[in-house]
């Protein structure tokens, strides 16, 4: 569970839950416009959002060591834009075959509940 | 996965990159964020703060970061080790107690469990053992009822043989001792006279060549061996073409026609070098009971219906032959309780105790550990307000149990080392005084080991989490307010431990009392007159080979004088005497006899008393008094001695000299002294048996021990004596030279042993015991810091302090002894029949034990009781 705040006052609650492995999801997806550091993938999810989800530091860290580990994404360290040492991550080529069966899945997920959520 | 790994064991070896990378990180995204509030119009300290807020605390991210990278376990399990490590260091006291008492815990039950297992559930060296009985003829006749084990006729074992149909085999054993010359020193050598089936019976067939045919068994018939395994390998390098070869045993030739296998033993007290075939005639004399018979049950066929054909077998035999069978019946005897029946006893109850003191040590470490607990139920609570999880505080103890448990684990597998070489040695003591055949083979057994460590490792581990646990049920808050909380629970524990060491007070009472017992036994023992004096005196024991010079008793007995005189002249000899068995050794049998002018009402019934020839001078020798009457002269061929237990039972209140008996073979023989009673050799018989002496001059037996009472150290003279026999006749062997001191002392080994190992059983219980008392009124004083404090400030003095501290540690003695005196007079009952002239309620004993459990227990609730006195009140009311 990944605790996502809505922008603003810093509010401990309430919070809007992710659901389980969204996060990952996210960070893939935002990965697949090319490597990028830490705060430019929070920032990214921010904007794309319209300032809706705001990934805390506390979730994303542990998030991106945990894809790491799992193999889909790799750190390299590089220069930010403005020139400091910056550990850029990016897709390997099973984070690639994971995203896309992710988002399959995801878009399955959304357009179910959707339905069910319409029509009941 | 490969990345998987290589993550997980990077971050573990590489952990300071990593960790300094993963600071890079978070400080490169705070710096950013920083930057862009900036951007955003934002005073630079405004931002920081913000940027600081959002990103909430970083330690806790990095914590998170490790745990997705996976290394968290290792690396908490290290953290763990160290912390443990550091906290036992802190605390050396606590972790050298829990590891000793551990130590001590696992290696006691070990050696006990692995001597047990060689003892009792080794397999005998026979197939289907368990089907072995030995059979033993059991009489009812009052003479004969203290003898268990009587052996059999050679016609009675040949009717059994034939008659039976339970026994697949029912073989006959005698053994008979030779002089093998020829062979460079001569040696004196026991062999078994055996019956044909007996490799059969007990299932070993010869190694090489065969075994007995029935045609070789019989007078006048070739004269054929079958050597020992060791005799083969020792005296002819176990070459294999030692079939038809020839061997000399008291001058007589034989030619050997088998080599036995190794084991084919199973009397090793009776080490028989080699196998003669035995002559079973029924017509030889029914009463000449000297066989021992062994028989294979045919399977299917329980002990019990074995029993009853039997008796019933023994019952027409009685019937038959009144003169020699009335009153006769017979005994089985599986082989196993033949070997191991004498040694149950005291191992059983050394294990017994080792038992006890594995209850002690775990009650003791129990309360190590849960007063540690309480000590530390701050430390706990501080960490868990700090947010340490239950199962991280769980782990955290588990760990630093598991620590005391490895160290005290690997100190207790070398004391198992230790102890079982000690087992190894006591078991062979054991058996050497009780005569039993010594195929125990004692190691180490890994189950036994792997039991009592998985024990004591519950046992640490259950309560080792004990403060983790206690830190999971109380709040924090409260905790951490001080002694305030739970005042309630704190004692609900503490009364648990107290219980506790009371019930330890009481085990290490039993331990306590059977060891006082076991001393109080010895001490009567070691005091017991045996009816002789033994300090001083030389035995040397030989046996005359059956060749034509020794052939008649006249010419033994002129060996016995000749060699007399050379020892009586001997610098330094006091006396010296001959008897055919010294009062040490087991009579090899029992003379029936009559007594003139008495007749025999019931046929069988006849009077019984255990023979020995003897020179002149025996008593002198051993000095045995003489209460009446005269000893033997050179010329007393009829007249016998009898000792005072003979009088007692068969002359009482009459003067027996010059009183007429009869003995077997038709000699009468004269009352000429009464001497007094001796000692029966085993401490099992716990009565003295009645004696009679017969002149060597009357008739000399084969077997000789000659008895030098010196005037220095008898050992000095053993070679001069040595050398009085050889020069008598050089190709003697003589397997024996002891000081008859050693043979008194080797009589005592068993209940020495026992009282020394329960002795060390005891000590230790006790120890444990009164750290364990020590422990809980050290805590109980540090518990009540404050209430001392204020007592002392209302004027108490300190005097009125030490009392009220040793009141309540005394109180808890008090109990665990009264516990402990009635467990104990139930439970040493068992002992009573390890015991000499001791009783199991002995009162002596019993009072040593409160004493000594009252004075150990005084000083170790002194020590805290002192160190409350010497609180400081001011200090004290400002500890908490």
């Amino acid at each position: 569970m990944f605790p996502v705040e809505a922008e603003g006052v810093y509010m401990p609650e309430p919070r809007i839950d992710l659901p389980q492995g969204t996060l990952d999801l996210l960070i893939l997806r935002t990965l697949a416009f090319g490597p990028n550091h830490g705060w430019a993938i929070s920032e990214r999810i921010h904007q794309i959002s319209s300032k809706v989800l705001q990934v805390q530091q506390g979730s994303l860290y542990p998030a991106l060591h945990r894809l790491e580990r799992r193999g889909w994404i790799k750190a390299r360290w590089g220069a930010s834009e403005n020139n400091r040492r910056a550990k850029y991550y990016e897709l390997t080529r099973n984070g690639q075959k994971q995203l896309e069966t992710e988002e399959s899945e995801w878009k399955k997920l959304a357009a179910a509940v959707a339905q069910v959520l319409e029509t009941a | 996965m490969l990345s998987d790994l290589l993550i997980r064991l990077r971050a573990l070896f590489r952990r300071n990159a990593v960790e300094s990378e993963l600071d890079d990180e978070l400080r490169f995204h705070f710096d950013q964020q920083v930057e862009k509030f900036v951007q955003s119009g934002m005073p630079v300290a405004e931002a920081r703060r913000r940027a600081r807020l959002e990103f909430g605390g970083s330690d806790q991210i990095k914590e998170e970061c490790r745990e997705a990278r996976g290394v968290r376990f290792l690396e908490t399990l290290w953290q763990d080790l160290h912390y443990g490590v550091r906290m036992l260091r802190k605390n050396p006291g606590f972790a050298i107690t829990a590891v000793l008492i551990l130590a001590l815990a696992i290696g006691a039950n070990t050696s006990f469990f692995s001597a047990l297992y060689g003892l009792l559930f080794r397999s005998l060296p026979f197939a289907h053992p368990d089907r072995l009985m030995t059979v033993w003829s059991l009489s009812s006749s009052p003479q004969l009822k203290h003898f268990p084990f009587v052996n059999s006729s050679a016609p009675d074992y040949y009717d059994w043989a034939k008659q039976n149909t339970v026994f697949q085999g029912l073989a006959a054993m005698n053994y008979q001792n030779f002089n093998l010359t020829g062979a460079g020193e001569p040696l004196a050598v026991t062999g078994f006279a055996v019956t044909e089936n007996f490799f059969d019976v007990l299932q070993k067939p010869p190694v090489v060549g065969r075994g007995f045919l029935p045609g070789e068994i019989g007078p006048g018939k070739a004269d054929v061996v079958i050597l020992s395994h060791s005799l083969w390998k020792r005296a002819f390098g176990g070459r294999p073409d030692i079939l038809g070869r020839s061997v000399t045993l008291d001058h007589r030739v034989y030619t050997v026609v088998g080599v036995a296998p190794p084991d084919a033993n199973f009397r090793e007290d009776f080490r028989g070098e080699f196998y003669l075939p035995l002559d079973v005639d029924p017509v030889q004399k029914r009463g000449a009971r000297s066989l021992e018979v062994i028989g294979r049950l045919k399977p299917g066929v329980t002990e019990a219906q074995a029993l009853t054909e039997m008796r019933t077998i023994a019952a027409r035999l009685a019937e038959r032959y009144p003169d020699t069978n009335k009153d006769w019946s017979v005994r089985l005897i599986p082989l196993r309780e033949h070997l191991f029946g004498d040694l149950r006893w005291p191992i059983g109850v050394l294990y017994a105790a080792a038992a006890l003191l594995i209850l002690i040590a775990c009650a003791n470490l129990a309360n190590v550990l849960m007063v540690r607990g309480m000590a530390r139920s701050s430390e706990m609570a501080i960490r868990s307000a700090l947010g340490a999880g239950r199962l991280r505080l769980c782990r955290q103890m588990l760990t630093e149990s598991l620590l005391l448990s490895l160290l005290g684990g690997a100190l207790g597998i070398l004391l198992s080392w230790w102890g079982v070489d000690l087992m190894r040695v006591m078991v062979s003591v054991l058996q050497r005084s009780s005569g039993i055949t010594g195929t125990a083979h004692i190691t180490l057994s890994p189950w036994s080991l792997a039991f009592t460590m998985a024990l004591s490792f519950g046992a640490t581990l259950l309560f080792g989490l004990f403060p983790s646990w206690q830190a999971s049920q109380t709040r924090s808050a409260d905790a951490l307010r001080g002694a305030a909380h739970s005042v309630g629970e704190d004692r609900g524990r503490h009364r648990l431990s107290r219980f506790l060491v009371v019930g330890e007070i009481s085990l290490s009472f039993v331990l306590l009392a059977g060891f006082f017992l076991m001393f109080r036994s010895l001490d009567h023992l070691s005091h017991t007159s045996l009816g002789y004096s033994s300090s001083q005196v030389l035995t040397l024991e030989l046996s005359l080979p059956s060749t034509p010079e020794y052939q008649e008793s006249r010419s033994r007995a002129a060996f016995c004088h000749y060699v007399l005189n050379r020892m009586q002249a001997t610098p330094g000899v006091l006396s010296a005497a001959s008897v055919n068995q010294h009062p040490l050794s087991a009579p090899h049998n029992l003379m029936p006899f009559e007594i003139a002018g008495r007749s025999i009402t019931t046929p069988g019934d006849h009077p019984i008393a255990e023979p020995r020839t003897i020179s002149t001078d025996y008593f002198r020798t051993m000095g045995i008094s003489l209460l009446r009457g005269r000893d033997f002269t050179r010329t007393d061929t009829n007249g016998v001695i009898v000792d005072q237990e003979l009088v007692r039972q068969y002359f009482p209140g009459e003067n027996p000299i010059g009183r007429q008996i009869s003995l077997p073979g038709g000699y009468v023989v004269k009352i000429v002294g009464v001497v007094g009673s001796i000692q029966p050799p085993k401490l099992t018989d716990k009565l003295p048996r009645p004696h009679m002496y017969l002149s060597i001059d009357a008739y000399c037996l084969p077997d000789i021990t000659f008895m030098v009472r010196t005037r220095g150290d008898p050992m000095a003279l053993a070679g001069a004596m040595r050398q009085a026999i050889w020069a008598v006749d050089r190709n003697l062997p003589i397997p024996n030279i002891q000081p008859m001191q050693n043979l008194v002392q080797d009589r005592l080994s068993m209940p020495r042993l026992i009282a020394t190992i329960s002795g060390l059983f005891a000590a230790a219980a006790l120890v444990l015991t009164m750290l364990g008392v020590y422990g809980v009124m050290a805590y109980a004083v540090h518990r009540q810091t404050r209430e001392i404090g204020v007592r002392t400030a209302f004027g108490a003095e300190r005097s009125d302090i030490l009392r009220m501290v040793l009141r309540k540690g005394m109180a808890m003695i008090g109990i665990g002894s009264a516990v402990g005196l009635v467990a104990a007079l139930i439970l040493c009952r068992v002992l009573s029949s390890l015991l000499y002239e001791t009783s199991p309620a002995d009162p002596v004993a019993y009072g040593v034990v409160i004493v000594v459990v009252a004075a150990t227990g005084l000083l170790a609730c002194y020590v805290p009781a002192r160190r409350a006195t010497k609180l400081d009140p001011m200090a004290a009311l400002r500890c908490e």
